[in-house]
């Protein structure tokens, strides 16, 4: 059984998270490393849009073959095309950019972040006179900004790749009508609505990983390993939440009554 | 002084991706022999049936509430789009059907191995890279005792019964967001939501659901346990290890999720 004292820290996580960011923001005022901040936006592209293209590839996969499975009853199995459009760009492939994200990049800034906090170089910093979160938090989390919409623009270039090809090549379903159905269901607003997203999406996961790495008061090289732990799978439960929430937002006055 | 780019320097890339190839390839091998000698031997040593069930519900409740906040959004999520698309066509009586059925299908069993994978999956990974760093796995092999029998074992099978229990939990929640979403935001009728919902639930749905669970809980315990058992031996090495072992194991879970479709309904997809 949860504890009274672990429903009030995790009441309160939310909280501590939005004052961390608003530390990081007036610091990061000042202007972050620019050198460090295109070096980590870079390294986070190279590492974490090849997960995102494998991971949605297989997941426009997955939805084109339930969709026909599920529609051939109907004899409409061209129609698949509505469903990879309303499931699959609208929600499953930025979701799993957002996943992928937290899986790749979240982790390892929080366990770079805890290995420094172990390691003491932290606090070497801070001795210096040097200010921690506008030198290693700042760039870190706009990086994720910058890469979050590019990665759920690369999920949904690359879902839409895995649909067509399964789609098209293994269950033999009629490009022309499949693409047509397709585009029927979306268009450039959702492209544009994914990138918006994905800009919140880096955020949040830029935020909860270094969060969890930077203000865990853990001790010992066994802490690196639970930083990473929890960076990934709040960042997760972070990420579809707010992923309901913009949805709901966008796509819910869309809704006839 | 050579002239600086040589003819087969422009091979470069080409043999990066060879061995990239054969990393796959190798490490492949190497997590179905960890997995192979981690569940024999786990199985064999006294005790070991125990630890497993220790495991099975260390891991069950720790990825429950995660499991929870994970799938609940996705199946509103999906009332939500499918409404938008069949209230257009005045066929919104499907949409309980088709929900729980892509629910039950695909995303609960992919989402709550891909949590599983997250928390329980990094948490292997981490634990175990730590006993490698604090030379504890060390101090076991010097004792004559197996490692990876008497510490990865329970943990792989823990995992592999933990996976469908959760996903379970993940349907239940899954169609419960749905039925939030349809019924209270967007005002479904309620009978018209539980009238039509079981037309898209069979049980071999929930069988095959429940099937690729295990298969999913045993893939991610033996990647993630043998990324922290063939971990670096430093602070870093820990991130590193629970890192590689999260991302594997999401990649993991969703190729063999292909894979598993494709060989059930076959290639066609009954078109």
């Amino acid at each position: 059984m949860p504890r009274v004292a672990d429903i009030a820290i995790g009441v309160l996580w939310p909280l501590r998270v939005s004052a961390f960011l608003a530390r990081t923001v007036v610091a990061g005022l000042r202007g972050p490393p620019a050198k460090d901040t295109l070096m980590l936006t870079v390294r986070l592209l190279l590492r974490s849009i090849p997960v995102v293209v494998i991971v949605t590839f297989f997941a426009g996969a997955m939805l084109t073959v339930q969709a026909a499975v599920s529609l051939s009853g109907f004899g409409a199995a061209s129609m698949s095309g509505l469903i990879v459009g309303f499931g699959g760009v609208r929600e499953v492939f930025p979701l799993l950019a957002g996943g992928s994200l937290a899986a790749r990049t979240g982790a390892e800034l929080a366990s770079q972040l805890q290995a420094m906090r172990v390691t003491r170089q932290v606090e070497a910093l801070e001795m210096m006179g040097l200010d921690s979160l506008q030198l290693l938090v700042a760039p870190r989390i706009i990086a994720c900004i910058i890469g979050g919409p590019l990665c759920v623009v690369a999920a949904m270039v690359s879902g839409l790749v895995g649909a067509h090809i399964i789609g098209v090549f293994q269950l033999g379903i009629d490009r022309g009508a499949m693409w047509g159905a397709l585009l029927q269901a979306v268009g450039t607003v959702d492209v544009i609505v994914g990138v918006v997203k994905g800009l919140v999406l880096g955020l949040l996961v830029g935020v909860v990983a270094t969060f969890e790495g930077f203000c865990s008061d853990e001790t010992g090289p066994r802490s690196v390993g639970r930083a990473a732990n929890r960076a990934v799978i709040r960042s997760m439960v972070v990420v579809c939440a707010a992923s309901l929430a913009l949805s709901m937002l966008i796509y819910g006055r869309l809704v006839q009554t | 002084m050579m002239s600086s780019v040589h003819p087969l320097s422009l091979l470069g890339p080409v043999r990066a991706l060879g061995r990239q190839a054969i990393d796959v390839v190798v490490g492949f091998g190497r997590v179905v022999h960890f997995l192979v000698v981690a569940t024999a031997h786990g199985l064999r040593e006294p005790g070991g049936l125990g630890a497993a069930v220790q495991q099975a519900i260390i891991i069950t409740s720790r990825c429950a509430l995660p499991v929870a906040l994970v799938v609940g959004p996705i199946g509103a999520m999906m009332a939500l789009q499918s409404l938008t698309l069949m209230r257009g066509f005045g066929v919104e009586r499907q949409m309980a059907p088709l929900a729980a059925a892509i629910v039950i299908r695909e995303l609960a069993p992919g989402f709550a191995s891909v949590v599983v994978a997250m928390q329980g999956g990094a948490a292997i990974a981490a634990e175990l890279a730590a006993m490698r760093l604090a030379e504890e796995l060390d101090a076991l092999e010097v004792m004559g005792l197996e490692p990876r029998g008497l510490i990865a074992g329970p943990r792989i099978l823990g995992a592999a019964v933990a996976g469908p229990l959760l996903n379970a939990l993940a349907i239940a929640c899954g169609i419960t967001g749905s039925y939030v979403m349809a019924v209270m935001v967007l005002g479904v009728p309620h009978t018209m939501f539980v009238d039509s919902l079981p037309e898209g639930i069979t049980s071999s749905d929930l069988w095959l659901s429940e099937v690729k669970t295990v298969v999913f809980g045993l893939g991610l315990g033996a990647i993630c346990a043998s990324a922290g058992f063939h971990c670096e031996r430093s602070t870093d090495g820990i991130g590193a290890a629970a890192n590689r072992a999260v991302v594997t194991s999401v990649v993991f879970v969703l190729v063999a999720n292909y894979l598993l479709n494709t060989a059930l309904f076959g290639l066609r997809g009954g078109v």
